[in-house]
């Protein structure tokens, strides 16, 4: 939810009050007036043609009421056979004169209005790191990770041997091309067939469409987790599960947007008391057991290469860091074909208090292993608090958007 | 199904006095490894003739005797005659004997023998070192090894002037599945953590994709003249 500052409102005047005044035009007493005039108009046509104002109108007025009294008493009409239905000279202009009392008022509270409106358009427009926002993207997400001030408890179920927490930020960019997802952890049924699935996706921003790719990539393994039955091993469900990934995507680009966008993929299933993983691109999953933070994939970017190359003496060690294709991804989703996936063979075995992280390149490129294993020391909520917090202390002006899963095993 | 890999790398060493080979037979195969201790000269000499004296040696079916103990002390014998006043050679040894469903291994020194199965980490060698002692006596924790400041001390080695005393395991009947077995110097699994191991263990179709993985780490972790590392791995699978 979105909260609309008071700024803009005048002083001592509340937002509510100010926008109450805009939808009616004046305030109840005003509108009490009006009623009295109402009223005293009727009276006068009974009359025909005697002008009373109220007591209420008296003190409103002031003077002019007083010289408006004056006024009618001396332009007093003779009484005519046929009733006025049109108003007098004197009642058009104590109208005017409410009107011109009240339009300050509405003037203010228009321009209130459109303040708050102009706020909120900056603030969504121009989103800084520091602001927590906490949304799943994806269409087979049935639960909101709550990391909103105030709200960071993390997701246990009854049954779930797993807890969950999660960190997603714009960082300084600006828009969020990370897409992230966790399977339905509280159906016990599923949990126990298929286990917990946990996906990050880091769109390329750079090329088209990264927001939209890294939402599909997720939303394709997401929707095959859940509707297909596992056979075989977990390992090769995860490939299943990338394929149909790799598949939407390809589908979205076309044949000829295939290489001119896509997105890295992470994903672990915790099933049981074992893990399997399955990863394209340079998102990483780590594993932290007994204090110690340890990677779990291997990335897929040119520096592996070029670094082999100079250990076999091809280029120098010199070349290879400073080769500006360094960074480049060597397989993603939306490539085509993957020319490379890393993945478990056999699952990995669990033990108590083990956490598994899925991050995206924005958390690790700012902050180190020793902060990131420094940030797993503390409890879980606190845990993906502090990634937030140690990412923003660095104020970096070209921050990437981060994304971070953590799933604590309970045993 | 039984498959094996082998590794070595002269780290930031001028020599290398690590060295492994492996003989394999029908149903069966002796790994040998041995790390030859720096500083007394010599050691590259006497890691390779306790490697290749043990696998010339060996016979199928010795693992079940005490015959391998014999070996190590004609190995012992051999690697003295060599020494010198300037040379005192000395070497680790750590064997791995594996015929059918059973298993057996020995060591001496801080070369070390790791038992995987599906579950994880099964079994590991306790070093012949003053830090592992430290461990016995509760003064540290396992994890504390690797930084311990007396982490070369070597309590036992081939060519010792103490005479040669080798830890010969019992033998082991391995269960059905898979089985792997991780032989490595001190060079290697100081900067490869078990769970590491058994994280790489997990992806690898092969031993020598493991050990490749495993290597990868360790060329991340070395900072500066790091030592020779020298590991060898043997898959075995036993049917259902």
């Amino acid at each position: 939810m979105i909260r609309v500052s008071a700024a803009g409102t005048e002083p001592g005047v509340s937002a509510e009050e100010t926008v109450r005044e805009d939808l009616t035009g004046e305030t109840t007493e005003e509108a009490e007036e009006e009623r009295g005039t109402v009223e005293t108009t009727a009276e006068a046509d009974e009359e025909q043609g005697t002008v009373e104002t109220t007591a209420e109108a008296d003190e409103e007025q002031g003077t002019e009421g007083t010289d408006e009294t004056k006024e009618t008493e001396e332009t007093q009409e003779p009484q005519t056979d046929l009733p006025s239905i049109l108003p007098s000279e004197e009642q058009q202009g104590e109208t005017l004169r409410m009107v011109l009392q009240v339009s300050p008022w509405i003037l203010a509270g228009i321009v209130c209005v459109l303040a708050a409106g102009i706020l909120l358009w900056y603030i969504l427009r121009h989103s800084k790191a520091g602001k927590e926002e906490i949304k799943v993207k994806t269409e087979a997400q049935t639960k909101q990770t709550g990391q909103e001030s105030g709200e960071d408890e993390p997701q246990t179920a009854k049954e779930s041997p797993v807890r969950i927490a999660s960190v997603h930020n714009v960082g300084n960019r600006e828009s969020q091309q990370d897409s992230f997802g966790v399977s339905e952890w509280k159906n016990p049924k599923l949990f126990r067939e298929k286990g917990i699935l946990a996906v990050v996706a880091d769109g390329m921003g750079g090329l088209e469409d990264g927001a939209e790719i890294s939402s599909r990539a997720v939303v394709a393994m997401m929707q095959y987790f859940h509707a297909k039955p596992v056979t075989g091993t977990m390992s090769q469900f995860l490939l299943y599960m990338l394929q149909a990934a790799v598949e939407q995507v390809n589908r979205y680009l076309g044949s000829a947007g295939i290489g001119r966008g896509g997105t890295t993929l992470v994903a672990v299933v915790v099933r049981d008391r074992y893990f399997d993983w399955i990863s394209v691109g340079d998102s990483r999953i780590y594993l932290y057991r007994n204090e110690t933070l340890m990677q779990v994939n291997s990335e897929h970017v040119y520096a592996v290469e070029l670094d082999e190359k100079a250990a076999r003496g091809e280029i120098s060690l010199q070349q290879a860091m400073s080769d500006p294709q360094r960074e480049a991804l060597t397989s993603y989703v939306g490539m085509g074909d993957l020319k490379q996936i890393s993945r478990n063979i056999r699952s990995m075995r669990l033990q108590k208090g083990d956490r598994i992280l899925l991050m995206s390149d924005g958390i690790y490129k700012t902050l180190s292993d020793q902060e990131i294993s420094d940030a797993m020391k503390k409890p879980l909520q606190e845990s993906a608090a502090d990634l937030n917090q140690g990412i923003c202390q660095y104020r970096k002006s070209h921050q990437d958007n981060y994304t971070a899963v953590i799933l604590e095993y309970l045993g | 199904m039984m498959e094996y890999g082998q590794l070595t790398g002269i780290g930031g060493r001028k020599v290398n006095e690590d060295f492994t080979e492996a003989k394999t037979f029908p149903g069966g195969i002796c790994v040998a490894l041995a790390d030859g201790l720096g500083s007394y000269g010599g050691g590259e000499i006497a890691s390779r003739l306790a490697v290749q004296h043990f696998l010339q040696v060996y016979k199928p079916g010795m693992l079940y005797g005490d015959g391998v103990g014999e070996i190590c002390q004609d190995i012992h014998r051999q690697i003295c005659q060599q020494q010198t006043l300037s040379c005192e050679m000395k070497s680790t040894l750590v064997v791995l004997m594996a015929e059918g469903e059973h298993v057996r291994w020995m060591h001496i020194g801080d070369s070390r023998l790791y038992h995987f199965t599906e579950e994880g980490l099964a079994e590991r060698t306790l070093d012949h070192s003053v830090p592992q002692m430290a461990v016995a006596m509760g003064e540290i924790t396992e994890k504390e090894i690797r930084c311990h400041v007396d982490r070369n001390k070597v309590l036992r080695a081939l060519g010792s002037r103490d005479g040669a005393r080798p830890e010969l395991s019992s033998i082991k009947t391995l269960g059905k599945g898979f089985h792997a077995f991780l032989l490595c110097t001190d060079g290697f699994w100081e900067y490869v953590l078990e769970e590491e191991m058994e994280l790489d263990l997990c992806r690898s179709q092969s031993p020598v994709q493991w050990l490749k993985f495993m290597e990868e780490r360790l060329k991340k972790k070395v900072i500066g003249e790091n030592d020779n590392y020298t590991a060898a791995a043997v898959f075995l699978e036993l049917p259902e």
